[in-house]
């Protein structure tokens, strides 16, 4: 099943404002591989939105950062990523044990660049590559089935200060945000 | 009762355990959720120039999309309503059309110049006569969500930026929204709508003086 196996909710918006022969044209260039500019788009990413769905109809968007480099292409259909500490919901990772499909955005503020995938995603404690990652929970491998670019007009220029210093580095201990600190916490 | 995120179901729970975070997760609920949208996240909101947007389609395909506008975009009606427009795309409706068949959105704030991050859960539902349609130049109609459930994240991981420059192809007042390139491109010419203004710029650009 594929996003772009429009229904009839997007035709029917499609019809109406007329963009039927546009969407048609770009359903048909989407794909289910990465090509070598959206590898070293996935690869020099360092954050990542992710939208889930719960088996209530329930989605949410959750913003994932790390170092670049912190989502790898496994070959050119699957993606891999790690969870990192967070604030103990699981909510995203949770929603992909009942349902499994994920839509995935990468935004380029500097380079005014947009990615979308969407794939099936696994969740697994044991992926060979937890070596790889320091302190990551679990592995999340991302199956992908569509891969398509988003025209970046609206994409605000934005440049880099300062990366976030709580992502997990290898040879340091990783900095606690001050919330867990909070005494209602301890315990 | 609308259903909420918050309900943690039996997959929030086996992780939560897992990892020993169920009096975390219990904390957030009980101290840090709100159902309604308060001074701050008003302010929040209003400030922002983007936001990130989960829809669900109802064959269970969710997608991520950005949304990006002037501060202001985003319009706090009351304490439980927000109000976004939809501003000309690529023509598949790809959000907008999965509204027609899950109304669930799931919104994103993230500020990237003063790291912070806000979500909110809610249902959406598109307007084509919406008043609030005047005061947004280009808009094609008016996204109102009846807001559920507003947690702020920890901004953390957040990486922090500075403004170079807002895109200049947010709809404005008084200024011609200039035609992104892959507009111009003759393949795609004759494949836009015939209601895009783009159509019209194009065809004045070719004349010749």
């Amino acid at each position: 099943m594929k996003v772009h196996d429009y229904h009839q909710g997007n035709l029917q918006l499609q019809e109406k404002f007329g963009t039927r022969k546009t969407a048609d044209v770009l359903a048909s260039w989407s794909t289910d591989r990465l090509g070598p500019d959206e590898r070293e788009m996935v690869k020099a990413a360092s954050m990542f939105f992710l939208a889930t769905c719960d088996s209530r109809g329930l989605p949410t968007v959750s913003y994932k950062g790390g170092e670049p480099g912190f989502v790898r292409v496994v070959d050119d259909g699957t993606i891999a990523f790690p969870n990192y500490d967070g604030k103990g919901k699981y909510q995203s990772m949770v929603n992909v044990l009942q349902n499994p499909n994920v839509g995935i955005l990468f935004i380029d503020f500097e380079g005014q660049l947009r990615l979308r995938l969407q794939g099936e995603a696994s969740i697994d404690d044991d992926d060979p590559l937890m070596t790889e990652y320091h302190e990551a929970q679990f592995i999340v491998r991302v199956k992908l089935t569509e891969s398509y670019r988003n025209c970046p007009s609206y994409i605000h220029k934005q440049a880099i200060v300062e990366p976030s210093d709580y992502t997990p580095k290898l040879g340091r201990a990783t900095p606690q945000p001050e919330w867990k600190s909070h005494p209602d916490l301890q315990g | 009762m609308p259903e909420k995120v918050h309900d943690y179901h039996g997959g929030n729970r086996y992780y939560q355990d897992r990892f020993d975070t169920r009096r975390l997760a219990d904390y957030i609920v009980e101290k840090r959720l709100q159902y309604k949208i308060d001074d701050a996240a008003k302010g929040f909101i209003e400030r922002a120039d983007m936001f990130f947007l989960a829809t669900c389609d109802h064959r269970g395909l969710p997608t991520c999309s950005y949304k990006g506008g002037d501060p202001g975009f985003i319009k706090v009606l009351d304490a439980h309503t927000l109000a976004f427009p939809n501003y000309d795309g690529n023509g598949k409706y790809q959000s907008m059309g999965n509204l027609l068949k899950n109304p669930n959105v799931g919104l994103l704030f993230v500020d990237f110049i003063d790291p912070e991050r806000m979500r909110v859960q809610g249902i959406a539902t598109a307007h084509e006569d919406d008043e609030l349609l005047d005061q947004y130049p280009g808009a094609q109609f008016m996204v109102r969500v009846e807001v559920t459930e507003v947690y702020a994240n920890c901004p953390r991981y957040v990486h922090k930026y500075q403004l170079v420059e807002r895109s200049a192809f947010v709809p404005r007042n008084g200024i011609e929204t200039p035609v992104p390139e892959w507009k111009k491109e003759p393949e795609r010419r004759p494949l836009l709508s015939e209601y895009d203004p783009a159509r019209e710029i194009l065809e004045a650009n070719d004349r010749p003086d």
